[in-house]
């Protein structure tokens, strides 16, 4: 037979089911938690992440205000110093004295020129070494010839009004001077004259004694000292930097990341530059130029109108190594709790599945049919120690029923064949009833005549009757006269008995004559002895004596044995007295009873006489039911033909009988076969 | 049942006539017989062959044994009377009788013989023993059976084996047998002498 307990899919078996559960009560928790635990160490270290950059950030801000205030301040200074004013007013003697005002280019290399450079040029070298200044120029308010130029590049003497440099952040950073005769800075841009690379200037009007706008002094600003200020990273770890950004989204300090100059050459479109743009601050998670997530702090740079971007940014990789690392830790607790939830769990649903495996078994032999099968008892007290004992019971009582099924179905069977025979025997006989019906219409044909024949002796017993009650008086009468004579046998009985009473008196009478004769007769003898013994003393003379004693004494010995023999006699007639007073006393009594008797007869007698009387009374009844039994005989012939009628149904209803019995004997049978399928 | 009344009057008559023929003996029968015992009486006595000295005893019972006393020591024997005990005495002594004007204590042989008897009669008679030196003394016995005459040689001594309380008083034993108590030894026996007080 196919086993039961294999069929089932092992995702269907309690084992599978309850190291679900457990697994899913233990993970679910430790991953809810964990998932709690993450979020709130991502926040945390977020926090901390923000808080570290917005620190830096806010110190780089600050140094970077500073380091351009401090070129504001110096070149404040410088532009106002009495050397700039000489050399500008000496230019400006120059410029007019050429009639170069008006030219595109400014002529550096007369010798009067040089006399001029070579006389103010070095101190203002020393102020551009001192301080770091890419360059330092003089440009003319009025013609924006650029009338010194520290660096000596292609734009020394050009003219920023008409020349070929008209277009450049220079010219416009002179323009702004001129106009606003006030400090002004441009952003760095590509700079032709300086091959190309990214320039800023800044500049400061310079005025004279009277306060006519001379001319502007103009620096430009090296990339050396911010990238410094930017390119510290301490406190950025491995992957953090700080960096400035333009209003053109364009980078202001090289990147860590790169080796080249990353000045205006790498374009930073993230969404926290837009955002301190518009003038905003914070820290937010971003993907920057590298297309790298970071978690980025931006907060605006505003210099004299340099509208700049500071940003502190950190790899979000390297910001939430923490993390990784909390997630490793509680990825392998987990791969060990998943392992022993699971074994333990296992191992539970084995200590049930086991038992109900065999219960599965066990029932399962049952319902094939084996009840001979015992349950081993496992002496655990759970639910499953019950289902082990309740089975147990089970099979018992499962053996006790087919047991008694067995029987009973034996019984019926027994039964069955009993009741076939039965109702064979049942048609037979219904048959044999049909045969003794029509016997006994005949005989009821005789009774009919013998009903007439009763009619006609109830008649002659009524007569007779009537005889017999005559007779009955005349018996009473006799036995009345035996009651008479019975009592006079009665009294003579009782003088009979009186009689005897005086015979038996007398004999007494006589026993005691007897007595004293016997008395006398022993006194004769003791006297005879006496005499004898006298006669013995008296010697010779007594002898003749002594005979005569010896013969009184031989008398008297015969008187007694005479007396002795009365003495018997008396003794058998008292007997037979006594046998005579009894035997009337008998006779008396029997004459009592006699007299009883006759007594009772004669009620008797009297008794017969009225019972004949009403003899000859029940004989006339008689003649008259005779005469109704012969119209009852009729009425049985009538009967009588209902009853074949009915006989022939009978044998009918017999033959519909022994039609069941056949089909009940086949049920028995079918019943024995599936018993017979039980082993017990 | 029919009885036969005719017979049983015959019977009756015949009764009848026997009783007055027995009570009334006409004069001629009792004459007969009168001389027909006259004559028995008148006879001697055959001579015996042992002409010499017979011891004439008196025998009679002791339980179931047969005893006998010489008539020369009987003075006479006495019908059963009313016995007066008398406190004090040996048990043998069944008490005192009052005889011919005398008392006498009566001895119960059997008692005083040690006699173990099965059965004992209502009465006893009483036979007065008298001796010339010693005096007169009654002895009961169960009953009294005849007299009778013993050659002395069929006396034989007495088996001093034999009963010791007897052998002292007795005189001889016959084959029948029959044991002849000396009456005088018993009259001498100094235990008859009654000498006890009562204390007390």
């Amino acid at each position: 037979m196919e086993n039961l307990y294999q069929t089932i899919r092992s995702r269907h078996s309690i084992t599978s089911k309850l190291v679900v559960l457990f697994l899913a009560m233990s993970v679910l928790p430790l991953m809810v938690v964990a998932g709690l635990v993450y979020n709130q160490a991502r926040l945390i270290l977020t926090d901390e992440v923000a808080t570290k950059l917005t620190g830096i950030r806010s110190n780089k801000v600050i140094l970077v205000e500073r380091h351009f205030e401090n070129i504001f301040a110096k070149l404040e200074i410088f532009a106002q110093s009495q050397d700039v004013l000489q050399f500008f007013n000496r230019l400006s003697t120059y410029q007019k004295t050429k009639h170069l005002a008006n030219e595109d280019s400014f002529d550096v290399n007369d010798p009067a020129y040089r006399q001029l450079y070579s006389r103010f040029g070095e101190k203002i070298n020393y102020f551009r070494q001192d301080n770091g200044f890419e360059d330092i120029y003089l440009i003319d308010a009025n013609s924006g010839q650029v009338l010194f130029s520290a660096a000596r590049k292609a734009d020394f003497g050009a003219n920023l009004l008409h020349g070929p440099y008209r277009d450049t952040n220079l010219a416009r950073m002179w323009e702004q001077v001129t106009e606003t005769k006030a400090l002004s800075i441009v952003d760095f841009e590509a700079y032709e004259p300086n091959e190309g690379q990214p320039a800023a200037f800044a500049g400061y009007p310079v005025f004279d004694e009277q306060g006519v706008l001379l001319g502007v002094f103009a620096v430009q600003l090296s990339t050396t000292e911010i990238n410094n200020v930017m390119q510290n990273t301490s406190g950025l770890g491995e992957t953090g930097e700080t960096y400035l950004v333009g209003p053109d989204m364009l980078m202001r300090s090289n990147s860590r990341f790169f080796d080249d100059s990353t000045i205006l050459t790498k374009q930073v479109d993230s969404a926290t530059v837009k955002r301190a743009l518009t003038g905003q601050s914070g820290v937010e998670p971003v993907t920057d130029y590298r297309g790298i997530p970071v978690l980025s702090a931006y907060e605006p740079v505003d210099v004299q109108g340099l509208r700049w971007v500071l940003l502190a940014e950190i790899d979000k990789t390297e910001a939430y190594a923490p993390l990784q690392q909390l997630l490793s830790t509680f990825l392998i607790f987990l791969v060990i709790g998943v392992v022993v939830v699971g074994g333990l769990s296992y191992l539970i649903s084995l200590s049930i599945t086991r038992p109900l495996k065999e219960a599965i078994n066990l029932t399962q032999e049952i319902s094939g049919g084996n009840l001979n099968v015992t349950l081993q008892d496992t002496g655990r007290k759970d639910e499953l120690g019950v289902l082990y004992r309740v089975l147990s019971d089970m099979i018992i009582g499962l053996r006790q029923q087919i047991e008694q099924i067995t029987e009973g179905v034996n019984v019926l069977v027994a039964s069955v064949s009993q009741i076939s025979a039965t109702t064979t025997q049942l048609t037979a006989s219904a048959a044999e009833t049909a045969t003794s019906i029509s016997e006994t219409t005949a005989t009821i044909e005789e009774v009919r005549q013998t009903a007439e024949l009763s009619t006609e002796k109830a008649g002659q017993l009524s007569t007779e009757a009537n005889k017999a009650s005559h007779s009955g008086l005349e018996g009473k009468a006799a036995v009345e006269k035996i009651s008479a004579g019975m009592s006079h046998i009665g009294n003579q009985m009782e003088a009979i008995a009186d009689s005897i009473i005086k015979l038996s008196e007398q004999s007494q009478d006589i026993g005691e004559i007897i007595a004293t004769v016997d008395d006398i007769a022993e006194q004769s003898n003791l006297l005879a002895v006496n005499a004898a013994i006298e006669a013995a003393k008296a010697g010779e003379q007594g002898k003749g004596f002594s005979v005569v004693a010896q013969e009184i004494r031989s008398l008297a010995e015969q008187s007694k044995r005479a007396t002795t023999q009365v003495r018997n006699i008396l003794y058998d007639i008292q007997k037979a007295t006594g046998t005579a007073v009894m035997s009337t006393e008998q006779g008396t009594k029997a004459v009592e009873a006699g007299l009883v008797q006759s007594t009772e007869a004669g009620q008797a007698i009297t008794t017969l006489a009225e019972k004949i009387a009403q003899a000859a009374q029940t004989a006339v009844q008689i003649a008259a039911s005779s005469q109704e039994q012969l119209v009852g005989v009729d009425q049985v012939t009538g009967a009588m033909e209902n009853i074949n009628l009915a006989g022939a149904q009978n044998v009918e209803s017999a033959k519909q009988l022994d039609g069941a019995a056949k089909n009940l004997e086949a049920l028995g049978a079918q019943l024995k076969q599936t018993i017979s399928r039980y082993q017990l | 049942m029919s009885v036969n009344w005719n017979r049983i009057y015959q019977q009756l008559e015949t009764a009848r006539r026997n009783q007055t023929v027995d009570f009334s003996p006409d004069e001629a029968a009792q004459k007969q017989q009168l001389l027909a015992r006259a004559e028995l009486l008148a006879r001697r006595p055959p001579e015996s062959s042992d002409s010499g000295e017979q011891l004439e005893v008196l025998t009679f019972l002791l339980g179931d044994e047969t005893f006998a006393i010489a008539l020369a020591h009987i003075r006479t024997v006495y019908p059963p009377t009313p016995i007066t005990p008398v406190p004090c005495t040996p048990s043998f002594i069944q008490g005192i009788i009052q005889a011919h004007g005398k008392l006498y204590s009566v001895v119960d042989l059997k008692k005083f013989f040690k006699i173990t008897a099965h059965t004992t009669p209502n009465t006893q008679t009483i036979i007065i023993l008298q001796s010339h030196a010693t005096g007169e003394l009654a002895v009961s016995v169960d009953k009294i059976i005849t007299m009778r005459s013993i050659p002395p040689a069929a006396i034989q001594p007495a088996l001093s084996a034999a009963n010791s309380a007897r052998t002292d008083y007795i005189r001889g034993i016959t084959n029948d047998p029959l044991v002849i108590i000396d009456a005088p030894r018993i009259l001498a026996d100094q235990r008859l002498v009654v000498d006890e007080e009562v204390t007390g």
